[in-house]
């Protein structure tokens, strides 16, 4: 017996050295060279092809086609009847225009445009609303002294550091011209620019940035529905002197911008700033105030302003006319995983906004009849014009998972969640890149939540785009 | 009198010595450190530069995508680490999307929504070939080196399989600027050229194999002009990162920040 187990411990004891030795081969220098056969022989590539041509060319950027087609289901039984019928369906095939020339080491022309075809079964083809033409940019640079520059013609000048929501990004009312996504980096795409005067010099750790933007033409009313139009748009961007001075200076790593805007309601002030707080965490902050009126009092006033309310028309649900300073707050935090996705969870407080008093009274007043319905939905297409939340209190979510095939297939989803009700307005999409030149994507959005809530009181439930990029 | 003349000469002597000894390089038996050192002095010119880069992805040996950019990079005067601008040319869908990474500060800009958003170290590794890869890094400012192995060094195979004398050097992170929490590195003895890398996640993961190749004449030295980069997870995939146009070039310090990231043409 004894034997056996002195039999079976030398086996063992030889089995044990005979996996060492496996291993200290396997760490060894033979080893260390079998990687080399995943080096597919196919991938030399001459050096000498290279040139440095690339970056020659006075012009850069780039040209696209795009078609999207979008579907919608609508909501049946609105507590809240909207004032206009929301389409079924709509296509919309784009020419996409962002290009840069040079001039020389200090001038440069920028435009930015996209024409755009639309048919759907509230806009017939041919007809008025079956062509429009968005001029985001069109500018002049000039680089006066080295990093000053002086800039003039139609510019979009954006700040914030926010995803969902940014107070200090003051040129954006009134700037958006179409909805491809739901998705705020999606929306900042296709936004007008406003026309201005810029001033900015850049130092080794920071910068100062003047913007003057003139009235150009009275204020327009909202554009509730597509119209033909080569119209600039100017009576929404430039209906009012507005001035900007945003100082920036990177300190302690957390690179704050202080902000300063002037319109015609009053002296806007804000900042922002950012921080990493880990290799995968970064958290950021956003904030302005200004002295003004709540929400509706400002829509009600505006559709005064252009004819689109009856002079005598109630500040409802928000009755309260008074004037105060009103704070603007977006404050949240990215975390990627090692796996490439990448999550933003974010609070939005936006003080003139609807409480759930106010939105329970929007709720009641509107659907007691359909004059007060139309006004108390004007304000929330104010809100929306605006880009600011219809309420007081937000979340807001977003995964980007890039790379979900290599090179081949990116993932995303953005969500706004209500804490009020817990009503959501969700979006998921793909992007499939076939080729180089042509990108396919799809966005199932959702309005859920209760009639009585705040996003599923919206006039629709879900929604899908298809969209087809050709870059030229 | 004599003898205290005496200590005090050798004293001098000592003292004058001592530290040239100290920072003095043994050409045979140089430290870890001076390995890691002297060897990203061959990948890295000494002087700001920009130059251009063409990843090829390749999938089961065949070519699947192609990204072209242009790097500027530059020594940052009170870290001693490259700060890089790194910009999109092509496929025409990234165009014009423009990285900045300068220590742990890193921004996004996109061109079609103009804005910039702030990054953090985690997305520099994004990608097969990440940004963290095609921005230039003196590893020996971020990592602690350490060398193992044999100590006559270790003879390794190239990328072209010509047997190579190496220090096999393991590198630790010493600062939040580093993008991988372990690397292995073999560079060659005499030459100081790097031939292989092998790149961990922080758990210890091996994430990227990594072999210098093609070296070329480049701004002054001979370069690694290609390096061949093997994903570890899904051993499918492999990209080449060729460099190419490097050329010496004056950079201002105010490039490295978020506002001129829309104002950068390459040149």
């Amino acid at each position: 017996m004894m034997r056996r187990w002195i039999q079976l411990l030398f086996f063992l004891c030889f089995f044990l050295c005979f996996l060492d030795f496996q291993q200290v081969w396997a760490d060894g220098t033979d080893d260390e060279n079998s990687d080399l056969n995943l080096i597919p022989g196919t991938l030399a590539r001459p050096v000498e092809s290279e040139t440095s041509s690339d970056t020659n060319s006075s012009l850069s950027g780039k040209a696209f086609i795009e078609d999207a087609l979008t579907g919608w289901s609508n909501r049946s039984g609105l507590l809240v009847p909207a004032p206009t019928r929301n389409p079924s369906w709509q296509n919309r095939t784009s020419l996409d225009l962002d290009y840069k020339w040079q001039f020389d080491e200090r001038i440069k022309f920028g435009l930015s445009d996209r024409l755009n075809g639309y048919e759907g079964d509230t806009i017939p083809f041919p007809s008025n609303g079956s062509t429009r033409n968005d001029f985001r940019e069109g500018l002049l640079s000039y680089e006066v002294f080295p990093r000053t520059y002086l800039e003039a013609g139609r510019i979009n000048l954006k700040n914030g550091t926010a995803l969902g929501y940014n107070p200090t990004d003051f040129f954006k009312t009134r700037t958006m011209v179409d909805i491809v996504s739901i998705d705020p980096s999606a929306l900042k795409e296709d936004r007008l620019g406003t026309v201005m005067i810029e001033g900015q010099r850049l130092w080794d750790n920071g910068s100062l940035t003047l913007a003057f933007a003139p009235k150009l033409q009275t204020e327009t009313p909202l554009l509730i529905t597509p119209t033909a139009s080569f119209n600039p748009l100017f009576g929404q961007t430039n209906s009012a002197n507005r001035f900007l001075a945003s100082m920036s200076y990177d300190i302690a790593g957390l690179s704050p911008q202080a902000l300063i805007f002037f319109d015609r309601i009053g002296t806007h002030v804000g900042a922002n700033l950012s921080r990493v707080i880990s290799s995968s965490i970064v958290a950021y902050v956003e904030w302005s105030g200004v002295s003004e009126a709540n929400l509706t009092n400002r829509a009600v006033e505006f559709g005064k302003n252009t004819g689109t309310l009856p002079s005598g028309a109630p500040a409802v649900p928000q009755p309260d006319s008074s004037v105060t300073f009103q704070n603007d707050l977006a404050f949240g935090a990215s975390w990627t995983s090692s796996s490439k996705l990448t999550i933003n969870l974010e609070y939005h407080y936006h003080q003139a906004g609807f409480n759930g008093t106010d939105f329970n009274r929007w709720l009641s007043l509107g659907s007691a009849n359909s004059i007060l319905a139309r006004e108390v939905w004007f304000v929330r297409q104010y809100a929306a014009d605006q880009q600011e939340p219809l309420m007081q209190h937000e979340f807001f979510v977003r995964f980007d998972y890039p790379d979900v095939i290599q090179s081949k297939l990116n993932l995303g989803a953005v969500a706004f969640i209500s804490p009020y009700d817990g009503s959501v307005l969700a979006q998921a999409s793909a992007q499939y890149f076939l080729s180089r030149k042509l990108t396919l994507g799809a966005y199932l959005s959702g309005a859920l939540g209760s009639p009585g809530s705040e996003k599923g009181s919206l006039p629709w439930t879900t929604s899908v785009v298809l969209r087809a990029v050709w870059y030229l | 009198m004599k003898k205290q003349i005496l200590i005090f000469l050798l004293m001098v002597t000592f003292s004058v010595i001592a530290p040239l000894k100290a920072f003095s390089v043994d050409e045979n038996n140089p430290t870890a450190q001076t390995v890691i050192a002297r060897s990203d002095a061959v990948r890295n010119p000494d002087k700001p530069f920009q130059m251009n880069i063409r990843l090829t992805e390749y999938v089961d040996g065949s070519e699947r995508n192609q990204i072209i950019l242009g790097v500027y990079s530059k020594v940052d005067a009170a870290s001693g680490q490259f700060k890089n601008l790194v910009r999109y040319m092509e496929p025409p869908r990234d165009s014009g999307k423009t990285v900045l990474m300068n220590g742990t500060t890193m921004w996004f800009y996109d061109p079609a929504s103009k804005t910039s958003v702030r990054i953090s170290p985690q997305q520099r590794l994004l990608g097969q070939a990440s940004e963290g890869d095609v921005v230039t890094v003196n590893l020996a400012k971020d990592y602690s080196a350490k060398l193992v192995g044999n100590a006559d060094g270790e003879t390794l195979y190239d990328a072209d399989r010509t047997p190579k004398k190496c220090w096999h050097v393991d590198l630790s992170p010493i600062n939040d600027g580093a993008i991988y929490g372990r690397a292995e590195y073999w560079v060659e003895k005499g030459t100081y050229r790097p031939v292989k890398g092998k790149f961990y996640s922080d758990s210890g993961r091996l994430l990227k194999i990594t072999y210098y190749h093609k070296y070329v004449e480049q701004l002054g030295a001979q370069r690694p002009s290609e390096i061949i980069i093997i994903d570890a997870v899904n051993s499918k995939l492999v990209t080449t990162m060729n460099t190419y146009g490097l050329r010496a070039k004056e950079i201002p310090n105010s490039w490295y920040q978020r506002d001129f990231l829309p104002r950068l043409e390459l040149e």
